[in-house]
C-alpha cells in the first residue's frame, strides 16, 4: 500500500491563490503629496525654470506630488483601498510628518 | 604641528583602547562610504572592525554599530526607508534599545530617521542640488557617546555630501527635541534650509546619533586641509565612552 503524505500547507495557499484569482482586479491609485505649507523646491523650479519661462504666464502655482499604482485582487473596491492604505502605512511607503496620501481604486 | 597631532592621536587612542571597541559598520546594497568608514575606525583609530551586511544578525558583543553614508537601494522611494526594512535594522533596534551606541552618518542618519530610532525627515534641499562643499558645525549637545569630548558651542569644520539632506520636522516635535536636549548639531550657516539650521540630532536616550555631514572624510590631515582635532572628537568620544564602560 501507498501512503501519500499530503502537505496541507501547499494545498492551502494552491487553493486560496484560486480563490484570489476569481476576484476581481483593482488598481489603486496612490497619490503622495506635500501637506499644505511644506516647501516644494520641486514644483516650484519647473513652473519658474521652466513653465514661466515658456511663457506661460497663466500658470500661478504647481504642486510636485508621487503616484503609485497597485494592482490588487480584492472582492470590493473599499477593500482593495483599505488593504493597499494599511500597505502603505505599515511600511512607510509615504511618510506621515511631511505628506498627505490619497488612495482611489479602478476595477481594471 | 604634524607631530603635536601625531602624538595627540596616539596619546588619546593608541594607547588607551586599542583594539577593545568593537563596532560594526552595516552595508546596504548601495553604501559607498563603508569603507571609508571602516578604514577611519581601524586604521586611524584602532578599533575592532567588522562590517555587516544588511541580512547579517548582529553578534551580541558589538560596543557600537555605524551606519555609513551612501544610496542605499538607489535612494528608491525616498533616501533610506528601502534599508529601513532590511533585517540588520531589527537588530540594531534591539540593541539601541538596550543604550548601544549608534552612529548614523548622511545616508545611516536618513535610514534612522526612516526606521523611526530618530524624529523627523530628510527632505531634498531645497536647491534640488547635490550639495558637495565644507561647512561647520556647531556642537549642541556634548551628552552623547558621540560628542561628550566636545565642549558646547564647539565648531567643528567639516564637509557634506547629500541630495537629501533638508531636517525638516513640524514645530511641536521641534519644541520636543529642544526640551529633551535632543539637537547634537547645528550648522553655522543656513546652508540647506534644514529647520533651526540642524546638521544633527539624537534619540531621547542620547544612544542614537545621526548627523549629514561626513565625519570620516574629516579625520586625516591627507583629506582635511582645515583641522582634524574636532572631528577625530567624535571618533575619541566614542572610544571613551565605551572604555569607561569596560
Amino acid at each position: 500500500m501507498t501512503y501519500y503524505k499530503i502537505n496541507t500547507d501547499a494545498h492551502s495557499l494552491y487553493y486560496s491563490e484560486i480563490a484570489e484569482q476569481a476576484l476581481p482586479l483593482f488598481e489603486v491609485q496612490v497619490i503622495i503629496e506635500n501637506k499644505a505649507g511644506m516647501n516644494d523646491p520641486e514644483g516650484d523650479t519647473i513652473l519658474n525654470d521652466l513653465v514661466l519661462k515658456g511663457g506661460s504666464g497663466a500658470i500661478k502655482k504647481i504642486h510636485s506630488a508621487k503616484m503609485l499604482k497597485f494592482q490588487i485582487t480584492s472582492p470590493k473596491k473599499e477593500s482593495a483601498e483599505k488593504s493597499v492604505k494599511k500597505i502603505c502605512d505599515d511600511l512607510r511607503i509615504y511618510n506621515p510628518m511631511v505628506s498627505k496620501v490619497t488612495f482611489s481604486a479602478k476595477p481594471i | 604641528m604634524f607631530f603635536n597631532r601625531c602624538y595627540w592621536l596616539w596619546f588619546n587612542n593608541r594607547a588607551t583602547y586599542n583594539g577593545i571597541v568593537k563596532v560594526g559598520v552595516i552595508v546596504f546594497p548601495g553604501s559607498n562610504c563603508d569603507r571609508d568608514m571602516f578604514h577611519v575606525l581601524q586604521d586611524v583609530f584602532k578599533l575592532d572592525v567588522k562590517y555587516y551586511w544588511h541580512e547579517d544578525k548582529l553578534p551580541k558583543n558589538l560596543d557600537a554599530v555605524v551606519l555609513p553614508g551612501g544610496f542605499s537601494y538607489g535612494d528608491r522611494l525616498r533616501a533610506g526607508v528601502i534599508a529601513a526594512h532590511s533585517p540588520v535594522i531589527s537588530d540594531v533596534k534591539k540593541m539601541a534599545e538596550k543604550g548601544m551606541p549608534v552612529l548614523g552618518v548622511c545616508n545611516g542618519f536618513q535610514i534612522l530617521v526612516e526606521s523611526e530610532l530618530l524624529p523627523g525627515v530628510l527632505l531634498k534641499n531645497t536647491s534640488l542640488n547635490f550639495m558637495c562643499q565644507w561647512t561647520e558645525l556647531i556642537v549642541k549637545n556634548n551628552k552623547t557617546p558621540f560628542t561628550s569630548k566636545f565642549k558646547l558651542g564647539q565648531k567643528i569644520p567639516i564637509p557634506i555630501a547629500n541630495g537629501e539632506g533638508r531636517y525638516y520636522i513640524d514645530k511641536e516635535n521641534l519644541e520636543k527635541l529642544k526640551k529633551n536636549n535632543q539637537i547634537v548639531f547645528q550648522y553655522g550657516s543656513n546652508i540647506n534650509d534644514s529647520v533651526f539650521d540642524i546638521a544633527g540630532i539624537c534619540n531621547k536616550e542620547g544612544n542614537v546619533v545621526g548627523m549629514m555631514p561626513h565625519p570620516e572624510r574629516a579625520v586625516e590631515p591627507e583629506i582635511n586641509p582645515k583641522d582634524c582635532a574636532p572631528s577625530n572628537m567624535i571618533f575619541q568620544s566614542l572610544i571613551a565612552t565605551v572604555g569607561a564602560r569596560k
